[in-house]
């Protein structure tokens, strides 16, 4: 892709995705300006800018997007179609156990973002904290504050908004980690010159997540006298389970899905695909993490962090990337196949700039799992 | 100047600090008042003064309860002024309508402050009907000196036939300066206040008797007024019958169209009873009567029916009921001047107009494309800029179409861009919250839109409360924003309960507003306005609340703070995004700030002049190009 914009801005971004509800609450439009903002998992046009066309409309996941274009300059190896570009496959943890369990899993994400910190590769580190309850974006500078915002959330934090804040009054190079609509959204932020310090993103960790929450399911939680959520989980085959502090919660999967973002439903990428590294569960062994090697660079700071003693690899456990192939593939093909729903959810596919050839090869490919 | 102890001097004084003068020669002792446009200073000069001449003075909550706290004064035999402006008046009205039955002992007058044309009100009234509703006399001074002779004679002219007076001025009498020559200030005599045993303060229905005979005593003493003057010959066939400054624009129009030799004046001055006998004998040569006055028909209908009662031909008459005496935008609009006048008096006579207002359309359009528009605005560094836009933020956030009811106070201002239109209504003072205890009860018949309601500090303690506790009491669901800046800003500046300092100096312990609504068992936050993403996060979090709420939003005037401290922003241009998309100069194009402007290059540009370092725009800049200026160098 040369150059990513688009002759449309706010008032479309409210007609084609915010007002029909396509919105993953990514943030990436969020704070751009002082016009768009976003608060919990809303986000809103608070007032017109008085622009025509703006990079709002152009870096949002849900206006045009070509999966294609948005990968080559990452180079990524060869594009599979249930994973998307990918160079090597590990299952890895972080060698520290404290980080291990402050974070999810093996705590890969946690101790890479601290390994960028400590190595001044970085300067900060956007990640998705909570305030005990709510998710909330974190601007990490130390070691410290990463620990602090390690765990899994599952609400849609609109945590782009804490990466345009960053690059718009104090640049600084930044490590960010998204979910796999985040990942779109930052790469279309690379592509497009008119977004201030583009360039100071220099690391995207991408996680697995095959859907995301409303923060109706933390006002649930807050009636049910919840205050600090302490660990959270989807185990396969599950629904939500949390560690509180009023004890053990578990929500049946029907359960769960009642809170589930209604434009997650028309999200074709669930690993990630455009990220450096895309990081997630093993779904065998929970003090592991999948992690998926996909950019030269993102190679080159597994080697670092290796080789430095901060991340353990090994070999992915037997069946585990078929399984993950197969739950990708899956969730491509409802997606893909809906007209118009999925599960009795509005589904929209318009958004996807998806070539016939590349969409013949995941329906194939999902029609043999 | 109005307090310098040198009778015989000839001076120059603004008509309310004629008004203060003329209470002093009075030997006034107690004087109350809620500030109002156009005659705050009438008070403030008082309290400046109330050492040195043993006058107790405050300002009192509302009007309301200043008139009562004067009448009680009053009745313990001190001469007491209540001040108020012509909204206030309307404030005071059952007790106007109560105290004219037990009558007065002390002198008690009323000064109210009309304002034709509304130029610092939010309508334009006549406060004259009061008098006439309340059976009391009315006294309409014309000119700056006769403000002084008037309230000075009103405290005698009360004690007299026992009755309150109303002493009612326009802006450009409150306004304008005019000289008189000062008179001395009477000896107090040392006094002992004592309510007797058998003082009673009784509005009983059968004293309403006792009201029409001192109206019609105060009557009696208006026929030989030396206040209502004819000027003129006479023989008139026409005269202009006029009271206020209308009478002086009567005056000059009469010269300006030649018609001073044909054409009587009678200026009433002693308005209200109409000296009838005086009216009778002055126009009993006439055939036609002009009417000037601002800005009710006052005058003309009264007179008009005193005539066809008491009169014994029949007039032609000619004013705002036959549009030959016209504001610009109609009878009985607006005010007038010597030009609508003359312009009236040429209708009457069928004479060429002498008033040549040369035709400027042409240049309109001219002026139109080069002179950028002024709208109303908040100062620079209002913290109600910044609470609009947090408020704002809040509302577009919520997403359920909520709306803002407004009031008075700076933050009026707030229904036009420096308040990003958020203002829904503005009425009265306490309106506000009024209307929202009535949309806060609309989701019964499907409404679910929130409901705010804006007021200020001074606000809050003169008209809110009964309507907060109203809230409460019926459950109704709506968000009162309280905007604390700490003072009454509209009206100069004067403390009020929330401050902790009294008219005269004295200090009390403040009135914390959210101890008042805690105590009201409202829900209360408080919150800073300049800190606009905690302000809103506040908002939110109580929107998903029920019931009556309040969020004090507290910051000092800008203005105040200003005073004491210095401080200046400026633009790093370089960082600046200017026009570019990311920003597109929000700063000075849409939060509005009068100090900031555009460089040729659209960068943000902030006046040193009119910035007052609020350092919200700072807070505010995305690229956060605006920094404090390092003042020192400039002092050096």
């Amino acid at each position: 892709m040369t150059e990513n914009r688009l002759p449309k801005g706010p008032e479309q971004l409210m007609s084609e995705v915010i007002g029909p509800g396509w919105c993953v609450s990514c943030g990436a439009c969020a704070d751009l300006c002082p016009y768009i903002k976003a608060v919990g998992d809303r986000v809103a046009v608070i007032h017109p800018c008085g622009l025509a066309d703006g990079n709002c409309y152009s870096i949002c996941p849900r206006t045009a997007t070509d999966y294609a274009a948005l990968a080559t300059a990452g180079a990524n190896g060869n594009p599979d179609p249930a994973l998307g570009g990918w160079r090597r496959i590990y299952h890895a943890r972080a060698a520290d156990t404290q980080v291990i369990c402050a974070g999810q899993y093996g705590g890969v994400v946690s101790a890479l973002a601290m390994f960028l910190l400590k190595n001044r590769e970085c300067d900060a580190a956007v990640l998705t904290g909570s305030d005990g309850l709510y998710p909330r974006w974190k601007l990490a500078r130390s070691e410290a504050e990463v620990l602090a915002a390690a765990g899994s959330k599952y609400g849609v934090c609109p945590s782009l908004a804490g990466v345009n804040r960053a690059l718009g009054l104090a640049p600084e190079r930044l490590a960010v980690v998204g979910r796999p609509c985040q990942v779109v959204a930052l790469r279309k932020m690379q592509y497009c010159s008119s977004v201030i310090n583009r360039d100071k993103i220099q690391l995207v960790l991408g996680l697995f997540c095959f859907w995301g929450l409303d923060y109706t399911i933390y006002r649930f939680l807050a009636k049910e006298g919840v205050n600090k959520i302490i660990k959270a989980d989807v185990p396969k085959d599950e629904g939500l389970s949390m560690e509180t502090d009023q004890g053990n919660l578990k929500l049946s999967q029907d359960e769960t899905r009642a809170f589930i973002r209604t434009g997650c439903y028309s999200c074709i990428d669930p690993t990630s695909e455009l990220a450096d590294l895309s990081i997630g569960s093993t779904e065998a062994d929970s003090s592991w993490c999948a992690l998926i090697v996909r950019t030269e660079a993102g190679e080159a700071l597994v080697q670092r962090a290796t080789a430095s003693g901060v991340l353990q690899l090994r070999e992915p456990t037997e069946g585990t990337v078929d399984s993950l192939r197969n739950a990708a593939l899956s969730k491509k093909r409802r997606v893909l196949a809906a007209e118009g729903t999925e599960s009795g959810h509005s589904v929209n596919t318009g958004y996807l700039q998806l070539a016939e050839e590349d969409r013949r090869s995941i329906m194939e490919m999902a029609d043999r799992v | 100047m109005f307090n310098v102890n040198q009778p015989g001097k000839r001076v120059i004084l603004t008509g309310n600090e004629a008004m203060a003068r003329g209470a002093l020669e009075a030997g006034v002792d107690f004087c109350t008042s809620y500030p109002g446009s156009p005659c705050v200073e009438v008070a403030d000069c008082l309290f400046k003064v109330s050492d040195s001449h043993n006058i107790y003075g405050e300002w009192s909550t509302n009007e309301i309860v200043a008139l009562e706290a004067a009448a009680a004064a009053s009745f313990a035999g001190l001469r007491a002024l209540c001040v108020m402006k012509q909204n206030g008046l309307a404030v005071t009205a059952d007790f106007l309508l109560t105290l004219n039955h037990p009558g007065i002992r002390g002198g008690l007058v009323i000064v109210v402050g009309d304002d034709p044309g509304a130029h610092s009100s939010i309508n334009e009234m006549d406060s004259r009907h009061f008098a006439r509703m309340a059976e009391i006399p009315l006294l309409e001074p014309a000119t700056v000196e006769e403000a002084r002779d008037m309230t000075r004679w009103a405290f005698e002219l009360s004690e007299q036939i026992k009755a309150y007076v109303i002493v009612r001025v326009t802006t450009r009498i409150s306004h304008a300066r005019g000289n008189l020559v000062l008179e001395k200030f009477p000896a107090k005599a040392e006094r002992k206040v004592k309510v007797e045993p058998w003082d009673r303060f009784l509005c009983v229905a059968p004293m309403h008797g006792m009201v029409h005979s001192r109206l019609e005593q105060a009557r009696l003493i208006f026929e030989k007024s030396p206040f209502n003057v004819y000027t003129g010959p006479e023989d008139a066939k026409t005269v202009v019958a006029a009271s206020g400054p209308a009478a002086l624009y009567a005056r000059e129009a009469l010269e300006l169209t030649g018609l001073e030799k044909k054409v009587g004046l009678l200026k009433l001055a002693a308005t209200w009873p109409l000296p009838r006998e005086t009216i009778l004998e002055k126009l009993k040569n006439a055939e036609q009567i002009i009417f000037a006055e601002e800005t009710d028909p006052f005058l003309e209908q009264n007179l008009t029916s005193l005539l066809a009662l008491y009169g014994r031909k029949v007039y032609r008459y000619f004013g705002q009921f036959s549009g030959h005496i016209s504001g610009q935008a109609g009878p009985g609009l607006g005010e007038l001047n010597t030009d609508l006048l003359a312009s009236g008096l040429s209708k009457v006579f069928g004479l060429d107009n002498p008033v040549k207002v040369p035709a400027t359309g042409h240049l309109r359009s001219i002026l139109k494309m080069s002179i950028p528009e002024r709208e109303m605005t908040l100062c620079s560094g209002c913290p109600h800029r910044a609470s609009f836009w947090a408020l704002k933020i809040a509302l577009e956030m919520d997403g359920r179409q909520g709306f803002v009811l407004g009031d008075i106070g700076c933050y009026t201002l707030g229904a036009a861009k420096s308040g990003f239109w958020l203002l829904r209504s503005i009425m009265c003072m306490g309106s506000g919250i009024g209307l929202a205890n009535g949309f806060g009860q609309l989701h019964r018949f499907g409404m679910n839109q929130p409901v705010f309601a804006v007021m200020g500090d001074s606000t809050f303690f003169h008209a809110c409360l009964p309507a907060l506790v109203n809230g409460y009491y019926n459950s109704a669901d709506f968000i009162a924003v309280v905007l604390d800046n700490s003072l009454t800003a509209m009206t100069g500046g004067q403390p009020h309960p929330g401050v902790g300092l009294t008219a005269t100096g004295s200090s009390v312990k403040p009135l914390h507003i959210e101890d008042v609504t805690a105590g009201l068992g409202l829900r209360t936050v408080i919150a800073d306005p300049h800190r606009i993403d905690d302000t809103v996060e506040s908002i939110l979090e109580l929107l998903q609340e029920k019931g009556p709420r309040v969020v004090v939003l507290r910051k000092e005037c800008a203005l105040a703070a200003a005073k004491r401290e210095r401080k200046v922003y400026q633009v790093k241009a370089l960082q600046c995004a200017g026009s570019e998309c990311g920003c597109n100069n929000f700063c000075g194009r849409v939060f509005g700030c009068p100090a900031i402007s555009m460089t040729a290059e659209s960068k943000a540009l902030i006046s040193d002049i009119l910035c007052t370092g609020c350092g919200v725009c700072a807070a505010l800049c995305p690229r956060r190009a605006i920094v404090e200026a390092d003042l020192t160098e400039a002092k050096n």
